[in-house]
């Protein structure tokens, strides 16, 4: 629940700041002069990182709206685009990298989006960086903002009017009313981070529970928009393989895979510095440890054998409802591919333009 | 500060009340040395209490030192005027201060007497300067996590039995299991890095097999191999050590175990050593061959050769199946 609302000075007359400041109608407003007023007044909380997701800090982005997904060259990447709309999170995982990402942490919403849209004209347009896949769900979640703003009701139909790229919206919430009857022409994809029902319990605070995600995702399948779902993290945990096969049911049970653009499977991954973070704000989780060594790029990642073991059971599961799907996975090795999927990116193309065709072939783009 | 020389009778002195006492383990035999020797130098500082009975306020040891040697008489100042408990202390420590600096132990009763009686937006700042260590919210959280130890294991740490960081690491146990960390560490001696290690193993263990982090550290193997009268010390370390990862790693330590077993299944002598990525997770197997002569390395690349050929090598490189 939001508490404040902080206004960059900067920003204070932007018509976006009018609109969320008239549906948060009884907040206390506080107009600064920079980031570093609500960094203070949050550094002084007992927990700072709880107390940033009870804020709402309305800014501009000063540097680059588009940006490449932070992988790293050891393990194999999806070539994703991030379209960096606002930071952070209402929701609280265990998890959740950006409790570790940002100094503090703090709920932001770029209001400068004129120059969002510049950004994204000059992408559309030109086919060079040649991007077709963009999300929002890297740095917050993608659908949160939907209370506040007008943000998909406005960047879904500008991608339906452009055949080059396509938009996912990631999101562990049902918030999917505002994109009922928008003009999408498959170009938006809403995607679901899902998780079993025993992990949502114990390390997603304040998302929605399984079957509800479900529901949402099954609702957008009826509004003819296309899906995507990511098993993401995966965690072992005792009983994992039952849980997850259920959920692998319902999932199929609820939306038709033929709407599917892709899944991914992630292994629970984190920063070493996320550790201590974790034990202090979620004391009762134990996903910190499992038999976790240090991955190629510093993250902490179960070892490789038990990875590959959850991968494919996980692949075999999906794979015997759903043949066809465009199943991949997010940061792994080639060796983890072979072993679990049986071919590495690289004999069909790379995995950058393993997801493009999907997204070409659900989403209609030109690729 | 105002006050008064009297000399006073020791059974006036409420010598149980600790409230201003800050020393944490002083050599009582070279004060009652002293004392016997020259007299009484300094004469404690005490305070009248409302129930007329005497309150130390500084000179703990003194008091006590003159009390062993029989006396039941003694010279004091008595403090005059309302005086609050936290001007007391501080009194008690700048008395010690004068002569010492304290000792983390001290440091850290201190912040625990004071604590109360200082506001809290003060509370680092003040504590810093009056008790003698940086002014440094870590530091001072560090400091702080110590005055929850038993008196054993505080002792543990200014007899560098446990290190600062370990003590730390070892108050947020319970006493209970704080106490079998303190006696292993008793037996073992290990560095700071290796003490955190099995607290953290043995910690992390309990956590996974639902067990009190005591319990990790009673269990059988563990005792087998402290009750082991042909290991020294160090060995010991490095078994208990070995054992604590085995069972919170079993996964990484069998393929560690089978990799071994297939090197030697090699027959890779002492001058070629074969190591695998860092956890097997991907990164390059390394091969390390010296030699000394053209003829040395003839015969490395002979046993290369050989190598090459041998199929172990290749159940080697598939370190999961
Ligand atoms: S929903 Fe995503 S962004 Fe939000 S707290 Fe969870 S992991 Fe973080």
């Amino acid at each position: 629940m939001i508490s404040k609302l902080y206004i960059d000075e900067a920003v204070k007359d932007y018509p976006a700041v009018g609109s969320v400041q008239e549906s948060l109608t009884a907040l206390p407003v506080f107009v600064v002069s920079d980031a570093v007023k609500v960094h203070e007044a949050l550094t002084a909380k007992q927990d700072p990182i709880a107390a940033g997701k009870r804020v709402l800090f309305l800014t501009r982005n000063k540097g680059s709206f588009l940006k490449k997904c932070p992988g790293t060259k050891s393990y194999i990447c999806c070539g994703y685009q991030i379209l960096h709309i606002g930071t952070y999170c209402t929701m609280d995982c265990a998890y959740c990298v950006l409790q570790a990402y940002f100094h503090p942490p703090v709920l932001q919403y770029f209001v400068n989006q004129e120059r969002l849209f510049k950004e994204l004209d000059d992408l559309v347009r030109s086919s060079i960086p040649p991007y077709h896949r963009i999300g929002t769900g890297e740095f917050t979640d993608s659908l949160i903002w939907e209370p506040w703003t007008e943000l998909s009701r406005t960047l879904v139909p500008y991608f339906a009017q452009q055949d080059r790229v396509v938009l996912e919206l990631k999101t562990k919430t049902t918030a999917v009313e505002n994109l009922r009857g928008l003009e999408h022409n498959k170009k938006t994809i809403v995607a679901w981070s899902l998780n079993s029902p025993a992990i949502i319990r114990s390390e997603e605070r304040g998302t929605a529970g399984m079957r509800a995600r479900l529901r949402a995702a099954a609702q957008c399948e009826a509004w003819g928009y296309p899906l995507a779902f990511h098993f993401d993290p995966l965690i072992l945990y005792e009983g994992w393989e039952k849980d997850y096969r259920r959920l692998v049911r319902e999932l199929f049970a609820s939306v038709s895979a033929k709407n599917i653009v892709w899944i991914s499977l992630g292994s629970f991954r984190f920063m070493p510095s996320l550790k201590p973070i974790i034990q202090k704000r979620f004391q009762k989780s134990r996903i910190i440890y499992g038999e976790f060594i240090p991955g190629l790029d510093g993250k902490m990642r179960y070892f490789k054998p038990l990875r590959i073991e959850l991968y494919r059971k996980m692949a075999a599961w999906v794979k015997e409802l759903a043949p066809d799907v465009m199943l991949y996975f997010c940061m792994e090795d080639q060796e983890v591919w072979e072993k679990a999927l049986g071919f590495v990116p690289e004999d069909r193309g790379g995995l950058s333009r393993m997801l493009d065709e999907s997204a070409a072939r659900h989403c209609r783009i030109v690729i | 500060m105002k006050y008064e020389d009297k000399t006073i009778s020791i059974s006036e002195i409420d010598t149980k009340d600790d409230t201003c006492n800050l020393s944490f383990r002083t050599d009582p035999d070279a004060l009652i040395a002293s004392i016997r020797a020259v007299g009484l130098i300094n004469p404690p500082v005490l305070r009248q209490r409302q129930d007329l009975k005497y309150q130390i306020v500084c000179g703990f040891h003194r008091v006590m030192a003159c009390k062993t040697l029989g006396w039941h008489e003694i010279k004091v100042r008595v403090l005059l005027g309302d005086l609050s408990e936290l001007d007391l202390l501080k009194l008690a420590i700048w008395d010690n201060r004068s002569h010492r600096t304290l000792n983390v132990i001290e440091q850290a009763q201190g912040i625990e007497k004071l604590s109360a009686h200082i506001p809290f937006r003060n509370r680092l700042q003040m504590l810093s300067s009056l008790l003698g260590f940086p002014q440094n919210q870590k530091v001072f959280e560090k400091i702080e996590a110590l005055s929850r130890l038993q008196g054993d294991i505080q002792a543990g740490v200014t007899d560098e039995i446990v290190s600062l960081e370990a003590a730390v690491d070892l108050s947020e146990f319970s006493h209970e299991d704080a106490l079998s960390f303190f006696e292993l560490f008793k037996v073992l001696k290990l560095s700071q890095n290796k003490q955190r290690e099995v607290i953290t193993l043995a910690q992390e263990i309990a956590i996974r097999e639902d067990l009190k982090p005591g319990e990790v550290l009673q269990s059988k193997e563990l005792r087998t191999i402290l009750d082991r009268p042909e290991l020294n010390r160090n060995e010991k370390g490095s078994k208990v050590r070995a054992y604590l990862k085995r069972r919170r790693f079993p996964t990484l330590t069998k393929a560690e175990e089978r990799f071994s077993k297939k090197l030697k299944d090699l027959k890779l002598n002492e001058r070629i050593h074969l190591t695998p990525p860092p956890y097997f997770e991907g990164g390059p197997y390394t091969l390390r061959m010296t030699f000394r002569s053209m003829k040395d390395f003839d015969e490395r690349r002979k046993t290369l050769d050989a190598m090459a050929k041998n199929p172990a090598l290749r159940r080697l490189l598939e370190p999961f199946e």
